[in-house]
């Protein structure tokens, strides 16, 4: 740099230096200080950032607590929406067993008042088992028929408080007295490994058709007659007395919900009235 | 020590100009402008500007509202004549005369604008700031002619002539 540099330098500092005292000693029309009003010129800007920026972070906090504060909101409504789906999941299925209670109903016309609606909680096809779950505190008796919307299901073997298990039409010890719904053909359905009903002693001479419509026949003095029991799918003659004949269950045995138990319907009473 | 006792009689002088019965237009000239204009013309010593700001503050002291636009004005002048004069070889009464009309311009000018910033600015005409350069660069080619008659020699020579 070189002393002319210097001079220019070193002068316009000192110009600088006398222009703020300057204004030190003159006032503004509203008697403010020349100076200190430069000063506040100056300096409000940088108040207006850092204002702006203060602001920007305060709105960015709020926001974020905003949306936190959302997000629990939204996880709040997602539990009720789970909590609303549960419940219509519970309705439907509750107007789904009312649905097939009513249809039972419908099917037996004479249903005594011993009747009681137990709701399926467990179900083993392969093993031919079913648990239902009484709704009234009543000790069911074993043997008391149980049957679904469309037909029979099967028997109660064993009760434990509200709890019954009961044997399916479909079990391969399970036996059943059937007939043809005008009572021209009659036999007995047992179950097989193949979850189809083994219809046996049909004679050779019997006319039975596939397709028919078979119904409890009341000989075996569990199940009530004219209860729909399956249908017909196979018949075939074979070396045997009798002929070989096929059925499958009317009940969905799947998909039942409600079973109604027929509970003292011999005698159009509850057991606990009942003659032993 | 008698450039400071100069520029105070300078100063006064430059008071006595803007006494009330003396005429208006007396009080544009600028005295000091000769020591500003001198100081490079007589290739004084190359730290009169900041010796110009000391006058500049006594000018604001004695004649100005604030103190500072004045010292930001002489010393400005003072700046650009010591880079302008070395550019020019001649040193004649007519220099002075050029070096003074610049030197009061760039000081009113200056002055005017270090007072527009403090809201005290008055409205400079041209009238004035012609009036004030012609009036100052008179005197300064004055003081330059003074100086280029050099009387202190030619009165010993005269005087040494007459005891002959």
């Amino acid at each position: 740099m070189t002393e002319r540099q210097i001079l220019v330098l070193r002068t316009g500092l000192l110009w600088v230096l006398l222009e703020l005292l300057a204004a030190a000693q003159v006032q503004t029309p509203g008697g403010e200080r020349v100076l200190s009003f430069w000063a506040r010129m100056a300096i409000s800007p940088v108040f207006r950032i850092g204002e702006t920026i203060g602001s920007s972070v305060g709105g960015a906090v709020t926001g974020f607590s905003e949306s936190t504060r959302l997000v629990v909101i939204n996880r709040g409504l997602r539990l009720e929406l789970e909590k609303a789906r549960a419940i219509n999941w519970i309705m439907t299925e509750d107007m789904a067993a009312h649905r097939e209670l009513n249809s039972i109903a419908a099917m037996i016309p004479n249903l005594t008042s011993a009747a009681v609606p137990a709701r399926t909680t467990y179900r083993d096809l392969a093993r031919g088992r079913m648990i239902a779950l009484v709704t009234v505190d009543r000790r069911i008796a074993t043997d008391t028929p149980a049957i679904a919307d469309t037909g029979v299901i099967g028997r109660v073997i064993r009760t434990e408080g509200r709890r019954c298990w009961i044997e399916l039409i479909t079990h391969p010890v399970a036996a059943i007295a059937i007939q043809t719904p005008e009572g021209r053909v009659q036999g007995l359905a047992v179950g097989s490994d193949t979850g189809e009903l083994e219809i046996q002693f049909i004679p050779r001479q019997a006319q039975l058709m596939r397709g028919e419509r078979l119904v409890t026949s009341g000989a075996d003095g569990i199940y009530p007659p004219g209860l729909p029991v399956g249908s017909v799918t196979a018949v075939r003659e074979s070396d045997q007395a009798f002929l070989e004949v096929r059925a499958e269950t009317a009940a969905a045995l799947a998909t039942v919900r409600v079973v109604l138990l027929l509970d003292g319907w011999m005698h159009g009473q509850p057991p606990n009235e009942k003659q032993p | 020590m008698k450039m400071a006792l100069l520029a105070t009689l300078t100063l006064v002088v430059q008071v006595a100009l803007g006494w009330p019965d003396s005429p208006a237009w007396l009080t544009a000239v600028l005295l000091p402008m000769v020591f500003v204009v001198g100081a490079p013309l007589l290739m004084a010593e190359r730290r009169w500007p900041h010796f110009a700001l000391l006058l500049g503050l006594a000018w604001d002291l004695v004649l100005e509202p604030v103190v500072g636009p004045g010292a930001i004005a002489w010393s400005a002048s003072a700046v650009v004549l010591s880079f302008v004069v070395p550019l020019v070889a001649d040193r004649s009464p007519r220099a002075w005369f050029a070096f003074g009309a610049l030197g009061a311009g760039l000081m009113i000018v200056v002055r005017h604008l270090a007072l527009l910033p403090l809201g005290l600015a008055a409205e400079l005409t041209g009238h004035y700031l012609i009036l004030s350069v012609v009036l100052t660069s008179l005197w300064c080619g004055l003081v330059g002619w003074m100086i280029a008659l050099n009387l202190p020699t030619r009165w010993i020579t005269h005087r040494a002539k007459k005891l002959r």
